[in-house]
């Protein structure tokens, strides 16, 4: 397995993700610390500021550990921890959208030990229905108004459809990024996709953009194409680190497609208009396939159609350990690929990473699908 | 010294039958082609369905009964062999045990129509319902409740009623039956009435030596979950009331000889609670307030305006509450209850009221001088559960405690 230079950009972006940031608020702009995928990024991103994904981070939890108990999710643990660390000194501000009783959990124990970065927390409905939306794009509202008092500039109409044509523009080229993948052999290995993919959540859009497009042309004179015997998909929470996909490609398998927030659902969906760019931005986020809707449909649609349009053999769920949401439409999913007759692998993790052991199941599973 | 153990309260004996007879009443509802629905249970709509003749069931309550009888054990096996991760809420994996065909103590839960969830503790109010109305093939109504991270806002109110109205209208269609608006006045004022009962009783435990333990008030918390909004449910707290009140006027209390006052928080480990007597007998530590049960009359409903009074009800819950709220909710009622240590019971598989204990702990400590323990087990699955281990670390605690006390002021 060996990784082609054209990715090596992205992946420098993504490493040095903390001092990007950092500069950007040397320049007097804000950073504001965000759940990417449910937080719309638009409205700050029209505020000038920068938005900035949370990771989980995969060290040692030691700080983290003093506050939170032995069955947190290593999400909520790595982002305590490198807050405890200091390693987040550039957050302004984190917003974080209500998914699940560990970003609950965390809101109020953030709350009682320190007001630095402040929280922002967003309301995210679990339906769809007329008063669901009308609710959430009052929320969207109500933080559009915040920013501006925050950050002390006025988000027009205008700033804001710049906003998701900027963002449109990203989702697009991530999107014609992916369906390279559908070939027989795909340009890039899973891992290298999802360089690209955690790069947009920390780096500023436009320079993104840029880079994007280089890629996509590098890529159509690619020599090299990455080798493995089975077609996979991975699906699952953010993934916040290539470790996992390297052990499964490293073990013969190539990651063709996902249904990662940190993938494919991150970008997949374009906000369709702008006449009322609050509600339609609202729309788009409140439509996004995941664990917190109203039922587990949307992503099932997701996950099939992925698995269908990539020519996926293989599917590998990934699961945080103590990730509810996640656990819960576990049994469901699994269902659903067994009509299907799509074999799947289940590996809940926690960090440390058990390596060895996470390879000898990869392992097991690929030699099963040859 | 004696330390006598007092015989339980008679109405809380009681409670055996009516968590019989309330299982059974959906079986009947059947029979007379009124609807079943299953609901969670802080705050759930039963004003609503009672008035409209539909039974409510409450999984979370099936799920510690069952665990109180000892019939977990098979179900978390079926549970598991279906996918469901042991690290998910317990009341769930138990329940989807019985779901997926365990066999089911009492006969098991009737069957619902529709499943309604309040989404206002936890996410488990979400995915486990949605499960359930997965597998069973219902349909499943959710009335998204926001966080309150400051005040319970206009806004807030007027999103949750909303949905309830839309609640009632779905139902009305799907039922054929209206909801009378009278017979729902009636509702809520009889449910008021039971939360108001139901705080004196707490509040009688003011009393020295208290008169109520936290087996008999976990028990006598029932009819307010299973039957808020009926007649029923009144008559029940008045009886208890009445006997609670003699209990403090001639001065009998749980045990005569109380050392210690203990506040609960947290959801008691179903399987275990003999660690309560345990406390109560080796250290004559009494608990006199659980978090838990006051979750349940927190507050007061205004029929003249129903669904926002029901909205405020959902929202005014201590697990939607923000931080500070709850933090200045258990220091009153240290205050109140004249409270000497808190046990802190986390579960393991219960993220919305144990993620935030250790926190809760130092703040008690650092901001009021409050003693408090963070004890970890889980609240219905009792494999691994460690009873040297917690009660080792209660024992610590109660030294500590014994101590301070020694440091009182000799009136107290
Ligand atoms: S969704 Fe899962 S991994 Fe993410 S914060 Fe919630 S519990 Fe943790
Ligand atoms: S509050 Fe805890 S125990 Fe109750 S349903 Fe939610 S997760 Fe389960």
């Amino acid at each position: 397995m060996t990784a082609n230079g054209a990715v090596d950009k992205f992946r420098e972006l993504f490493e040095t993700r903390d001092a990007i940031a950092a500069e950007w608020k040397n320049r007097g702009k804000k950073t504001i610390g965000c759940i990417s995928i449910y937080t719309p990024e638009e409205v700050i991103y029209a505020a000038e500021s920068l938005p900035v994904g949370i990771l989980g981070g995969t060290k040692s939890f030691a700080k983290a550990n003093v506050y939170l108990p032995s069955f947190s999710c290593s999400f909520i643990c790595g982002f305590l921890e490198k807050l405890l660390e200091n390693e987040y000194r550039y957050l302004d501000l984190v917003t974080l959208p209500s998914l699940c009783d560990s970003i609950w959990g965390f809101y109020s124990i953030w709350k009682q030990i320190s007001s630095n970065p402040e929280i922002y927390l967003l309301h995210y409905p679990s339906k769809r229905s007329g008063e669901a939306i009308k609710y959430f794009t009052k929320e969207v509202e109500k933080f559009k108004n915040f920013l501006e008092k925050f950050t002390g500039k006025e988000i027009s109409k205008k700033a804001l459809e710049i906003a998701v044509d900027v963002y449109n523009e990203n989702r697009r080229l991530l999107k014609r990024l992916y369906m390279l993948r559908k070939s027989e052999s795909p340009p890039i290995f899973g891992f290298e996709a999802l360089e690209v993919v955690l790069s947009s959540m920390t780096t500023p859009k436009t320079l993104h953009n840029e880079l994007l497009k280089e890629l996509l042309t590098d890529l159509a004179a690619r020599q090299e194409y990455p080798e493995g015997e089975v077609r996979l998909l991975i699906s699952g929470h953010i993934l916040d680190n290539t470790d996992i996909l390297r052990v499964v490609e490293g073990a013969g398998g190539l990651v063709v497609a996902d249904d990662l927030d940190s993938g494919s659902r991150y970008f997949w969906s374009l906000v369709e208009n702008t006449h009322n760019p609050i509600e339609n931005v609202s729309q788009r986020y409140l439509n996004l396939p995941s664990p917190y809707g109203p039922n587990v449909k949307g992503r099932i649609k997701h996950l099939t159609d992925m698995i269908k349009e990539f020519n996926v053999e293989g599917v590998v769920f990934l699961t945080r350990r103590f990730c509810d949401p996640y656990l819960f439409d576990h049994p469901i999913l699994e269902q659903v690929l067994k009509q299907l007759g799509v074999p799947f692998l289940h590996l809940e993790h926690a960090y440390p990473l058990a390596k060895a052991s996470l390879r000898t199941r990869v392992e097991a599973f690929i030699e099963m699908l040859r | 010294m004696s330390k006598k153990i007092r015989r339980s309260l008679s109405a809380a004996r009681e409670i055996t039958d009516m968590v019989l007879a309330h299982y059974m009443s959906a079986v009947q509802a059947h029979q007379e082609s009124r609807w079943v629905a299953w609901c969670t249970a802080v705050a759930p709509p039963s004003e609503i369905l009672y008035s409209m003749g539909i039974q409510p069931l409450f999984p979370e309550n099936y799920a510690c009964v069952a665990t109180v009888m000892r019939t977990m054990s098979k179900a978390f096996e079926i549970s598991e062999s279906h996918g469901l991760s042991r690290d998910l809420c317990s009341y769930a994996r138990g329940v989807m045990g019985f779901v997926l065909g365990g066999e089911a103590p009492l006969g098991g839960m009737e069957k619902p129509d529709i499943l309604i969830s309040t989404k206002n503790v936890c996410l488990s109010y979400l995915k486990w319902w949605q499960l359930m109305a997965h597998t069973l093939q219902r349909p499943l109504y959710v009335i998204d409740c926001p966080r309150i991270i400051s005040e319970i806002e206009e806004s807030h109110l007027r999103y949750v009623s909303e949905q309830l109205e839309r609640l009632v209208l779905r139902l009305e269609k799907i039922t054929g039956r209206t909801l009378d608006k009278d017979k729902l006045k009636e509702a809520l004022e009889l449910s008021s009435k039971a939360a108001e009962l139901w705080r004196r009783v707490l509040g009688l435990r003011k009393a020295r030596p208290c008169p109520v333990g936290v087996t008999d008030s976990s028990a006598a918390m029932f009819p307010l979950v299973a039957s808020a909004g009926t007649m029923e449910a009144v008559e029940y707290y008045e009886k208890l009331l009445d006997e609670v009140s003699e209990r403090v006027e001639a001065g009998t209390g749980v045990i005569e000889d109380e050392k210690f006052r203990l506040l609960l928080s947290g959801i008691p480990y179903w399987h275990h609670l003999d660690l309560f007597n345990y406390l109560k007998n080796r250290y004559g530590a009494v608990f006199v307030y659980e978090l838990y049960t006051a979750t349940w009359g927190i507050t007061s409903l205004n029929s003249t305006r129903p669904f926002e009074s029901l909205a405020f009800k959902m929202l005014y819950n201590p697990t939607n509450m923000p931080p500070k709220w709850a933090e200045e909710w258990i220091a009153g009622i240290v205050k109140d209850f004249d409270i000497d240590g808190i046990v802190l019971l986390s579960s393991r598989s219960c993220k919305a009221t144990s993620i935030n204990n250790l926190v809760i702990h130092r703040v008690l400590r650092d901001k009021y001088g409050i003693p408090s323990v963070v004890i970890e087990a889980d609240h219905t699955d009792h494999r691994d559960y460690s009873d040297a281990e917690i009660k080792a670390k209660l024992d610590t605690f109660m030294e500590i405690l014994g101590s301070k006390s020694h440091m009182r002021p000799a009136n107290r």
